[in-house]
């Protein structure tokens, strides 16, 4: 086992510890520790996938909520991230699909505003940091787009493989695909983004 | 391979995902045709592009909104359940409950008791010492009881044992808890049988009008009214024997007045007093030891009792001791902080100790924290704008078994 490996298999670990002092005890602590530790990539994962950060942001939590529901009777098949992503990754499909049905319905951009999105947020670095100014780059508003002009599927092994880094395997786990699957989406994914994003590139 | 076929497996070749052979080909190809080279430049290009996307965070305040929202999403079964739980839970491993209950004559007649049950006022309050604060807290149930039949029905749902004391007259010689009563399995849902406790029946009882009579703890909930009515009855106490719910003591008010210390009024209506010590005992070492205490309590202890009950007193505090320095060592350890620490009312044993840690050193916190194996770990914590990184800890202790 390498090391990164040996990291994986650490923090699953500690996972299940997390998982199972919750489970016997009801420690909140425990579950805190876990909202702590996948916050920010639950979060980013949601934000990659929607492309606004409210929205983001309330799907994160609303994941975080639908753990707290259904950890007591986790029955710890799948490392606890891989089911953790996986409940992300579908309250972003239903989102979007919900999302896009609203869109119809009542012709909402849903891109939003590019200042007003950022609004009463806050992100890790300060004000002028250049992760924010990229954010608010045009730049960043044709990624998302381009992103958002994948159907979810695509959407959720890109952003998965190369946003987040996962392996083909642990997309694989996620979305409940074989791994000849999340290949072919992968690469049909990449081609269209290619395309988008020849300009910034 | 043509070109169309190599681009296919393009995104494939870019994360090594390709078999050796097709690997070789596809090098191959890419030798000799600038197009696909192009091509696989411009993919790696874009997935290099998405990886370097920055890293955005949540607000600081997610943690809370989290809360917030299981807080106010808590109306279906698993809010409630959990919340419940918890409470339970917190009650059930901290807390031991210790009510003195006062009862006037009026309760010897059947009817009286069932028509007053109902509406007494609960007057059990936590205490988490098993025994030694009961002087300081019987000065306000003794008050807050009055002069009025008092039942107050156990907030606990776990079944406790109950153990009778026959107290023979105020100056009998030979003070001490004279019988016990065989329990039935209890909490442990029959692994293993309730103790029986040998006792022997106290020569000379009293008339019978005078007998203390036997009134059993009962559950919140469980229709405490027609159960301790039947309890009451002296008729039923095999019955109440055979449900056992809580540890009970009683003895004449005369002498557990007597007991008392100095200060309280008296109340010459009182009849008796009752002390139950709702507990979770699982052992007969237990319940010798909850038998000693509540015999010192009600002032009928041998001296050897005492002696017992003070040793037992002060190897509680030396494990105590034990468990504070290897907890306090756990959370320093963990790069934490002892804030606080709570000790027993009156007592050197400690209650709680309020710590924060830094959350992402918890699990490696906990690990180390539940090889303590005597004590439960219990945890709470605090969560606020600026306290995202730590997790504020409460770790209160119990003596498990």
């Amino acid at each position: 086992m390498n090391d990164e490996q040996e990291k994986v298999q650490d923090s699953h670990v500690e996972d299940a510890q997390l998982v199972r002092a919750f489970k016997k005890s009801h420690d909140i602590a425990s579950f805190d520790a876990l909202v702590i530790k996948y916050k920010n990539r639950v979060f980013n994962i949601c934000f990659r996938f929607l492309g606004e950060r409210e929205e983001a942001n309330d799907c994160a939590q609303e994941t975080f909520l639908k753990v707290y529901r259904a950890l007591s009777g986790f029955r710890e098949e799948a490392a606890f991230s891989t089911w953790l992503y996986r409940i992300a990754m579908n309250t972003c499909k239903n989102r979007i699909s919900s999302r896009e049905y609203r869109r119809k319905r009542m012709t909402v951009n849903p891109g939003g505003s590019e200042n007003g999105e950022d609004r009463g947020f806050e992100i890790e670095d300060t004000r002028n940091s250049p992760v924010l100014l990229f954010e608010r780059s045009e730049k960043a508003r044709i990624v998302r787009e381009a992103i958002a002009s994948l159907d979810a599927r695509h959407r959720a092994v890109v952003i998965l493989r190369d946003i987040e880094g996962f392996s083909y395997e642990e997309i694989a786990r996620i979305e409940g695909l074989n791994v000849g699957t999340v290949k072919s989406r992968i690469a049909r994914a990449r081609e269209a983004l290619k395309e988008k994003l020849k300009d910034v590139i | 391979m043509d070109c169309a076929q190599i681009r296919k497996v393009l995104s494939e070749y870019l994360d090594g995902m390709l078999d050796m052979e097709t690997r070789a080909r596809v090098d191959q190809h890419l030798k000799s045709c600038p197009g696909c080279a192009a091509h696989l430049a411009s993919l790696k290009a874009t997935a290099d592009f998405l990886r370097s996307m920055p890293q955005v965070a949540p607000t600081d305040a997610f943690l809370d909104e989290v809360h917030r929202r299981i807080d106010n999403a808590g109306t279906g079964w698993h809010g409630i359940d959990f919340r419940k739980r918890t409470a339970f839970a917190l009650a059930g491993i901290a807390v031991v409950f210790i009510a003195i209950f006062t009862v006037s004559r009026a309760i010897y007649t059947r009817s009286e008791k069932l028509a007053m049950v109902g509406r007494q006022p609960e007057l059990s309050r936590p205490e988490t010492s098993v025994i030694g604060h009961l002087k300081s807290e019987s000065k306000t149930e003794i008050r807050a009881s009055g002069q009025k039949p008092v039942v107050a029905p156990e907030k606990k749902t776990e079944k406790m044992l109950t153990l009778k004391e026959k107290i023979s007259e105020p100056n009998r010689e030979g003070k001490n808890i004279t019988e016990q009563q065989p329990t039935t399995p209890s909490a442990n849902g029959g692994e293993k049988p309730g103790p029986v406790i040998a006792g022997k029946k106290p020569a000379g009882l009293p008339a019978k009008e005078e007998q203390p009579q036997l009134i059993t703890a009962m559950e919140v909930g469980s229709k405490p009214a027609a159960q301790i009515s039947a309890a009451c009855a002296p008729a039923d106490e095999q019955t109440a024997h055979e449900t056992p719910v809580g540890l009970l003591a009683y003895k004449r008010a005369s002498e557990v007045q007597k007991a008392l210390p100095a200060g309280i009024e008296e109340d010459k209506e009182l009849e008796r007093i009752i002390v139950m010590i709702p507990v979770t005992l699982q052992s007969e070492n237990e319940i010798r030891m909850a038998d000693r205490q509540v015999a010192e309590v009600a002032g009928i202890a041998s001296d050897a009792e005492k002696a017992e009950n003070k040793q037992v007193r002060v190897s509680q505090i030396a494990t105590e001791k034990r468990i504070m320095d290897a907890t306090a060592s756990n959370i320093a350890a963990a790069g934490g902080k002892i804030l606080s620490e709570k000790q027993q009312q009156d007592t050197e044993i400690l209650k709680a100790v309020i710590a924060e840690i830094p959350a992402e050193n918890y699990p490696a916190f906990l690990k180390t924290q539940k090889k303590i194996s005597m004590f439960e770990l219990q945890t709470q914590t605090t969560r606020g704008q600026q306290q995202q990184k730590n997790l504020r800890l409460r770790i209160e202790f119990k003596l498990s078994r």
